[in-house]
C-alpha cells in the first residue's frame, strides 16, 4: 500500500467504523505528509501543524516530568472527539481522530494497529529492491516520508549560473499542458549580456540571451523565530517503552494494565530532512498564490516541474538556484531553515 | 483639452467583433489580479531586470500610438497642452496620476496611486517583501509621452523607475533618459485587428448574450476613475491598457524562454493561462455577483448555462472579442468559439503563423469560466477573495484546455475546448 493515493488510507479506515480522521504528520516541523476524512474537511494543514505541536509538546513535557523522550503514544479527550497521536517512524507521526463515544481501550487497539499497518507500509517501500516498479513506488513514497541525511546547512553560497539545457519530449498532462520530463543533463553555465541588448534582440533576433545571474545573497540575520525552522531532534521510541501520556489525569486507565515506568534514554544527534524538502515546505507554506508557487520556481531556475515534486533527486547547484529564487521571491535576505 | 470625457469620445468598438479602440489602438479593462500576476510571470521568465526592460518597452510602444493619436485629434498644438493631454489620459484609464518635467538633459516624472505599484503594495505587502519597482506600465507611458510632447524618435526615451511605492516609498519616481531609437515593430492598430477578424459567429442563445453584452457595455462605458486616477468597480481595481503591451511582453518573453531555455517554455505558458485564470475568475465572477447585474440579468439562479453566458456577455462587454458558446455540456465540455482573439490578431501580424494556439489568456479565460460555471456556490454569495481563490485551487483544476484552432494557426476563427481533467490530491502543485 502506497501513500500516493487518499483512497488507501480510506481502505485501511474501513475496519474502524468510529475513526473519522486521519493525518500522517512529519516531525519534528508538523507538515502535513496525507490525510483522510470520513467527511469533507478543510484546513487540513493547519490541523496538522497543530496536532504535531502538541505531539512535540508531550515529548517535551515527558522529558522534564520523567526525564525521558520516550514517547509512544498521546490520548487527547475532546468533548466532541478522541485523538490519539501515535509515534510511527523517526520523523513521522500519525493523528487518528475518534468520535468521542468510542471506547478508551478500543480506541488505543485500534490506533495502534493502524500505526503499525502505516509503519509497515513504509518499511515495505523504503526496502531497498532490484525492480524498476519498487523503486518506483518507493520514489513516490519518498517524496512523502522525510529522510535524514545530516545536520541543515545555512543559506549562503554564492548562486549558480544556469545556462540551457535540451528539451525532452514534451507531453501535455492532464492539468493545463505541463509537460512530464526527464532531468536534463547538466550544462555549463554561461555569461549574462546587458539587459538592453538583450532587449533589442528580441526585435532582431539575432542574439542569443541567457538567464542572468542572481544576486549574491548577503550576510544577513536569520528570519524571526516563527518564519525559521530549527534543526529537528530525532527521537527514537524504545521497543519496550510504553509511556504514554494521557488527558485524564484523574481516573485511572480500566481499559488496559497499568505500564511499566519508561527506561531514560539519551536523546541522540539531531537529524534533518533533505535541504531541498526543507526549502521548498517553507516555500509552500509562505509563498504568495502558493498553487502557482513551485511553476514559478520552475520558470525562474529551469528546473522541470517533476524534479521540484521529488526534490531529493536535485544536485547541489539545483538547490541553490531554489534557495535563491525563494528569497528572491519573498524578498527575505536569507531563509532559515 | 484635459478633460477626460473628451478622451472617452474616442473610444470606439469594431461592430461585430466586440473589440474596444482608444484611438483606433485595441485596448482592454483588465484588473489588478491580472495585471500583476502576467507583469510577475513576465519578470519570472527574463528575470527582473530584463523583464522591467522588456515591459517598459511594450508599454512604451502601446501608449505612444494613443499619446501621438490624440494629440493630433485635440489639436494640443503647445508642448504644455500635450504634457497635460497625457497626464490626464493617464488618469482617465485608471493608471494613477502623472506628473511629468523635464531636468537638464533629461526629464522625470512622478507618480501617485499608480495602478501597479498601489496595487501590489495592497495585496501581497503583508505577506512578502519586494525589492525591485513595479511600474514598467507608467514608465512606458512617461517615455512615450516624452517622445510626443518633445517631438523625439518613438522607441528613443528610456525610463527607469527609481522610487516605488511598491518598495515602501511614499511616491513612485521615473528618470527619463534619450537613447538611441530601439527597432521598430509592425503598428497593430484597427486595421489589423479587422483583417484577423474573418468570419462572424452567433453564440448559442445569442439573444440574450447579446442583450447582456450590450447593457454591460453601456454601463462599462460610464466608469471613470476617481481623482487619484484609480478606477475601481466591483470591488477591483481596473485599467484600461493597450492590448499590445500584454501581447508583446508576452511573447517577446516567450521567445526569449524559447531559445535560451526550452524546457520552460511550457511551464511559462501554464503562468500565463493562470493569468488569464485568476483575472477572470476575479473579475467575472465579482461582476456576476454585482447589484449591476442583477438589475440587468436578474438574480443568480447559479446554472451552468446561466453562469456560461453570462461570462460571454462579460467577455464582449469588457472588449475581450466576441466570445460565443458552441457547446456546453454541465460538469463535462464546454466549447467556446471566438472570430479571434487580442492575442491571435498581434500574433498573426507580428510573429507570424503559430503552430499551437497562442491565445494564453483567453485560455486560461475559458477554464476560469468552467470553475465559476461549477464550483462557485452562487446562491450563498461568498466573498470571493484570495483565500477562497487559493483554497479552491489547493487541489489543482478539474478542467483542462485545448485551444483546437486559432487564427495564429491560420483557421478561421478560435476555439477553446475545456473538459474534465484527472484530479488527484498529489497533482495539487501544478496548473
Amino acid at each position: 500500500m502506497a501513500f500516493s493515493a487518499r483512497e488507501d488510507l480510506g481502505r485501511v479506515a474501513l475496519g474502524a467504523p468510529a475513526l473519522k480522521e486521519v493525518f500522517i504528520i512529519s516531525i519534528p516541523d508538523c507538515l502535513l505528509i496525507k490525510s483522510w476524512a470520513r467527511a469533507e474537511r478543510t484546513n487540513e494543514e493547519e490541523t496538522a501543524v497543530q496536532l504535531g505541536t502538541v505531539f512535540r509538546a508531550s515529548i517535551t513535557a515527558l522529558a522534564t516530568a520523567v526525564g525521558s523522550e520516550a514517547l509512544e503514544g498521546v490520548t487527547v479527550e475532546a468533548k466532541h472527539a478522541l485523538i490519539r497521536l501515535e509515534h510511527v517512524t523517526s520523523g513521522m507521526m500519525a493523528a487518528f481522530v475518534f468520535e468521542r463515544s468510542a471506547p478508551l481501550g478500543l480506541m488505543r487497539v485500534q490506533a495502534r494497529q493502524l500505526r503499525d499497518h502505516i509503519k509497515g507500509s513504509v518499511e515495505q517501500f523504503t526496502k531497498p529492491t532490484d525492480t524498476g516498479a519498487a523503486r518506483a513506488v518507493a520514489s513516490s513514497v519518498d517524496r512523502a516520508v522525510p529522510r535524514f541525511s545530516g545536520p541543515p546547512s545555512t543559506e549562503e553560497r554564492a548562486p549558480p549560473r544556469f545556462s540551457p539545457r535540451p528539451s525532452d519530449d514534451l507531453s501535455a498532462t492532464p492539468a493545463l499542458g505541463v509537460p512530464r520530463m526527464n532531468r536534463p543533463p547538466p550544462t555549463k553555465p554561461s555569461a549574462p549580456l546587458d539587459a538592453q541588448r538583450a532587449a533589442d534582440a528580441f526585435t532582431r533576433e539575432v542574439t542569443p540571451f541567457v538567464r542572468e545571474a542572481t544576486e549574491t545573497p548577503s550576510d544577513a540575520t536569520p528570519l524571526p523565530g516563527d518564519l525559521t525552522i530549527r534543526p529537528p531532534e530525532r527521537v527514537e521510541p524504545s521497543p519496550s517503552s510504553e509511556a504514554e501520556i494521557t488527558g485524564r489525569f484523574d481516573q485511572p486507565d480500566l481499559d488496559e494494565p497499568p505500564k511499566k515506568p519508561p527506561i531514560p534514554e539519551v536523546p541522540t544527534r539531531p537529524v534533518a530532512r533533505p535541504r531541498a524538502t526543507r526549502l521548498l515546505d517553507f516555500f509552500r507554506r509562505y509563498a504568495p498564490d502558493p498553487h502557482a508557487a513551485l511553476l514559478r520556481l520552475s520558470l525562474r531556475t529551469g528546473i522541470p516541474v517533476d524534479l521540484l515534486e521529488a526534490p531529493d533527486a536535485l544536485d547541489d547547484a539545483q538547490v541553490d538556484a531554489i534557495a535563491d529564487s525563494i528569497r528572491d521571491i519573498l524578498g527575505q535576505e536569507t531563509v532559515g531553515i | 483639452m484635459t478633460d477626460p470625457a473628451r478622451i472617452v469620445e474616442h473610444r470606439t468598438s469594431i461592430r461585430g467583433y466586440d473589440f474596444e479602440l482608444l484611438a483606433d489602438v485595441p485596448v482592454v479593462y483588465h484588473c489588478h489580479h491580472f495585471n500583476l500576476f502576467w507583469d510577475q510571470t513576465i519578470d519570472d521568465a527574463l528575470g527582473p531586470q530584463l523583464g522591467a526592460v522588456v515591459r517598459t518597452r511594450a508599454a512604451r510602444e502601446a501608449f505612444h500610438d494613443i499619446i501621438a493619436a490624440l494629440v493630433d485629434r485635440l489639436d494640443a498644438k503647445s508642448a504644455k497642452d500635450q504634457q497635460a493631454l497625457a497626464e490626464a489620459l493617464f488618469a482617465a484609464l485608471g493608471h494613477g496620476t502623472l506628473r511629468m518635467g523635464v531636468r537638464g538633459n533629461g526629464a522625470h516624472a512622478e507618480g501617485r496611486h499608480l495602478h501597479f505599484g498601489t496595487c501590489w503594495r495592497e495585496k501581497y505587502a503583508d505577506r512578502v517583501k519586494r525589492t525591485r519597482p513595479a511600474d514598467a506600465v507608467a514608465g512606458g507611458f512617461a517615455a512615450a509621452a516624452m517622445e510626443v510632447v518633445h517631438d523625439l524618435l518613438r522607441e528613443s526615451v528610456d525610463a527607469t523607475e527609481d522610487e516605488c511605492v511598491a518598495l515602501e516609498g511614499d511616491v513612485c519616481r521615473f528618470t527619463l533618459r534619450p537613447m538611441d531609437q530601439a527597432p521598430l515593430m509592425r503598428s497593430v492598430r484597427r486595421p489589423e485587428i479587422e483583417r484577423a477578424c474573418r468570419t462572424p459567429l452567433e453564440s448559442k442563445k445569442e439573444e440574450d448574450v447579446a442583450a447582456l453584452a450590450a447593457a454591460l457595455s453601456d454601463h462599462a462605458k460610464k466608469l471613470t476613475s476617481d481623482p487619484n486616477g484609480r478606477l475601481r468597480a466591483f470591488g477591483l481595481y481596473f485599467a484600461l491598457t493597450p492590448t499590445t503591451y500584454y501581447n508583446r511582453s508576452a511573447y517577446d518573453a516567450l521567445r526569449h524562454v524559447a531559445r535560451g531555455a526550452p524546457q520552460s517554455v511550457s511551464v511559462m505558458k501554464a503562468l500565463l493561462r493562470e493569468a488569464g485564470h485568476v483575472g477572470t475568475f476575479n473579475t467575472f465572477g465579482r461582476i456576476l455577483m454585482s447589484p449591476e447585474w442583477e438589475t440587468r440579468g436578474g438574480p443568480l439562479r447559479g446554472e451552468v448555462e446561466e453562469i456560461v453566458r453570462g461570462a460571454c456577455a462579460i467577455g464582449r462587454a469588457m472588449g475581450l472579442g466576441r466570445w460565443c458558446i458552441e457547446e456546453i455540456v454541465p460538469h463535462d465540455r464546454l466549447v467556446l468559439r471566438l472570430p479571434a482573439t487580442n492575442e491571435s490578431a498581434y500574433y498573426i501580424c507580428r510573429e507570424g503563423r503559430a503552430t499551437e494556439g497562442a491565445c494564453y489568456f483567453t485560455q486560461g479565460a475559458a477554464l476560469a469560466t468552467m470553475q465559476l460555471a461549477h464550483r462557485v456556490p452562487w446562491t450563498s454569495r461568498p466573498s470571493l477573495t484570495d483565500a477562497f481563490y487559493d483554497q479552491l485551487l489547493q487541489d489543482g483544476l478539474p478542467w483542462r484546455v485545448e485551444e483546437t484552432s486559432c487564427v495564429s494557426k491560420g483557421d478561421a476563427h478560435c476555439e477553446f475546448v475545456v473538459t474534465a481533467s484527472d484530479r488527484r490530491p498529489h497533482r495539487r502543485l501544478t496548473l
